[in-house]
């Protein structure tokens, strides 16, 4: 067992899913999900835990048999799912753009909560921390009960609806941390997308607020000390998924920071999320977790990596050069400004701003579109070539940014660079879309933090 | 997006006769959902804890980043390198290099053989620290090296294993 964690023993509550991702370029991958990956963080960090879960029937006997496996001391059914297979189809597995969960049947899901197993689970185990997972169940009774015992709470509340997030007071005391991520629609939509606002509004619920910001790293929030906040690094190391990534964030951080403290406990929560991206297999994501959490909490806090809050980053303007043509099948490109807006950039597309040229265009006015083309492309912090076909336009413009010092990435999706030029001068020429948005988080960290 | 519930669609001639896995008598060409992988932890006795294993596929198995050699990597900051700064110039191509065993504050040092930082490697590659804590080092040559447009150095690691 890896040292410093053994005063920890949480509980989960959540219900299980089956995720089924699918994605550009990936082999379809199925597994027991919902609060399974913080289970399975669990068990990779040689954690016992308890494990109260929500499901359909016919999933009962597979959960109970691997969290037996994950070493989990006390499992309870809670509550049974009907109506619904509380099957999640994600058409987005690595988070590029928007993940595309579908839910299915979500609008049938019941589910018939027993307070007393609840009650059961608890009564048997010292639990030291609850981790919740709230959705598919009645979050109110689940934190009457739960709130009645000595252990802290947190909560990811990232698949609350905004009208039941005044549900949080039923706990009747505060929450140790209460969790989200930067995609969650509560973010997005009831808190403005504003970190500000989103303290303003949970501050009377928690003791801290975690604030998970995807590629851009992660926030902790004290909310008894106004504007205090730590921070810590994403790691943007290649990934094969991002689907439950946000839960193993979460398990972690609550066991490490009993041992370790907020600060290190974030660096390792970042750390080993990184690492559960990375592979799928159950024995891989053990070993990659246990050797995360085996590196020393002053190495770990040292470590560097991508820093780039979320507000931060909509003064980042990307020029998009790219033959944006209304005869041209610009779906790459689509995909890569749907990517970037989504984690709040600022895409520039200069045909769309400036309008396209044709035959019959004046020569004033195309001198006039040419100019504000090159206007916006002053004002942007980074360039992204997007090799459609060999258009003139778009190689003149990656020329144009490389002499004013502008850091130029090639997105290229169908490989068609092979000059030197254009293979050497850019920072990153790479036909993978998520290894272009990776590089442009790390790009506009630099820029950002004064780090050439 | 898809509907949370049921449509009423007319319902399919072919839903006579379902087999699992077939629907009419006809394979519905699933490859990946016809039951949950078997690579979950073993029954073995004594598993499910890192100490002992968990059992199922050891960590010596399968496709181990920490294994793989890099190639071509470009460095990072080599500009502001203490060997930069020492000698105002680059190790040439083909110079020994190794990635340090420590962090140089917050990043990752590719030295030469007598210790001095030439760059960093980009932050893509932090998960090597805990490569480097399961007993693999990083060695190779210097592959390419120039000063203009701004001092610039690629690197040949290959991963080896301590025993």
């Amino acid at each position: 067992m890896p040292k410093d964690v053994g005063s920890c023993c949480p509980c989960l509550i959540g219900s299980v899913f089956v995720d089924f991702v699918q994605g550009r370029g990936l082999e379809p991958m199925m597994r027991l999900g919902g609060v399974m990956h913080a289970a399975r963080a669990l068990w990779a960090m040689g954690v016992p835990f308890g494990l109260g879960y929500v499901a359909p029937a016919y999933l009962r006997e597979d959960i109970e048999d691997l969290a037996g496996l994950y070493g989990a001391a006390f499992v309870q059914c809670i509550g049974t799912i009907t109506g619904c297979p509380n099957v999640m189809l994600v058409g987005e597995g690595l988070e590029v753009g928007p993940q595309r969960y579908e839910y299915l049947l979500r609008d049938q899901s019941e589910c018939d909560f027993s307070t007393g197993a609840l009650r059961e689970l608890g009564s048997g185990a010292e639990f030291t921390d609850y981790l919740a997972f709230p959705g598919g169940f009645p979050l109110a009774d689940t934190l009457k009960e739960i709130g009645a015992r000595t252990a802290d709470v947190h909560a990811d509340v990232n698949f609350v609806p905004a009208q039941q997030l005044q549900d949080l007071s039923a706990l009747k005391r505060r929450f140790a941390s209460v969790m989200l991520s930067t995609s969650s629609g509560l973010f997005l939509d009831f808190f403005g997308r504003d970190p500000t606002k989103l303290q303003l509004k949970l501050s009377g619920y928690a003791d801290s607020i975690l604030l998970k910001e995807n590629r851009g790293g992660s926030r902790l929030f004290y909310t008894q000390a106004a504007s205090e906040a730590i921070s810590t690094p994403a790691q943007t190391t290649p990934i094969m998924h991002s689907v439950g990534v946000g839960d193993v964030f979460d398990a972690v951080f609550v066991v490490q920071r009993r041992s370790h403290g907020d600060t290190a406990a974030l660096a390792y929560a970042s750390f080993a999320a990184a690492e559960y991206a990375s592979c799928f297999r159950d024995s891989d994501v053990q070993q990659s977790i246990a050797a995360a959490l085996s590196i020393d909490a002053h190495t770990i806090g040292a470590l560097g990596g991508v820093v780039l809050p979320w507000e931060g980053r909509e003064t980042v303007n990307i020029y998009l050069a790219a033959p944006d043509f209304d005869y041209v099948d610009t779906a790459p490109l689509d995909a890569l400004a749907e990517a970037l807006a989504y984690h709040n950039f600022t895409p520039r597309r200069p045909v769309r701003e400036h309008g396209q040229v044709g035959a019959d265009t004046p020569a004033s006015e195309r001198r006039r579109i040419a100019e504000a083309d090159l206007d916006l492309l002053a004002e942007c912090a980074l360039l992204i070539a997007v090799l459609l076909h060999d258009d003139p336009g778009t190689l003149i413009e990656i020329g144009v940014a490389i002499e004013k010092h502008i850091p130029v990435i090639v997105y290229d999706p169908f490989k068609r660079a092979s000059n030197i030029m254009l293979t050497e001068l850019p920072v990153l020429v790479s036909s993978d879309l998520d290894q272009i948005v990776s590089e442009v988080f790390v790009q506009a960290a630099k820029l950002k933090n004064g780090r050439a | 997006m898809f509907p949370g519930q049921w449509q009423n669609y007319e319902p399919c001639c072919c839903r006579r006769d379902n087999r699992a896995g077939e629907i009419g008598g006809l394979q519905m060409g699933s490859r990946h959902s016809g039951r949950f992988p078997d690579f979950p932890p073993s029954r073995r006795k004594g598993g499910g804890g890192p100490s002992g294993g968990p059992g199922g596929r050891g960590p010596e198995e399968g496709d181990d980043r920490c294994s793989r050699d890099l190639l071509d990597i470009p460095l990072e900051e080599v500009g502001r390198s203490e060997f930069f700064n020492a000698h105002q110039s680059l190790p040439g191509v083909g110079t020994s290099v190794r990635l340090r065993q420590t962090l140089l504050g917050p990043r990752l040092s590719v030295d030469t053989e007598a210790g001095e930082s030439v760059g960093f490697l980009p932050t893509a590659y932090n998960y090597l620290v805990s490569c480097v804590r399961r007993g693999f080092s990083y060695a190779g040559k210097v592959t390419s090296s120039t000063l203009k447009p701004v001092p610039s150095v690629r690197v040949n690691l290959y991963a080896q294993r301590r025993r």
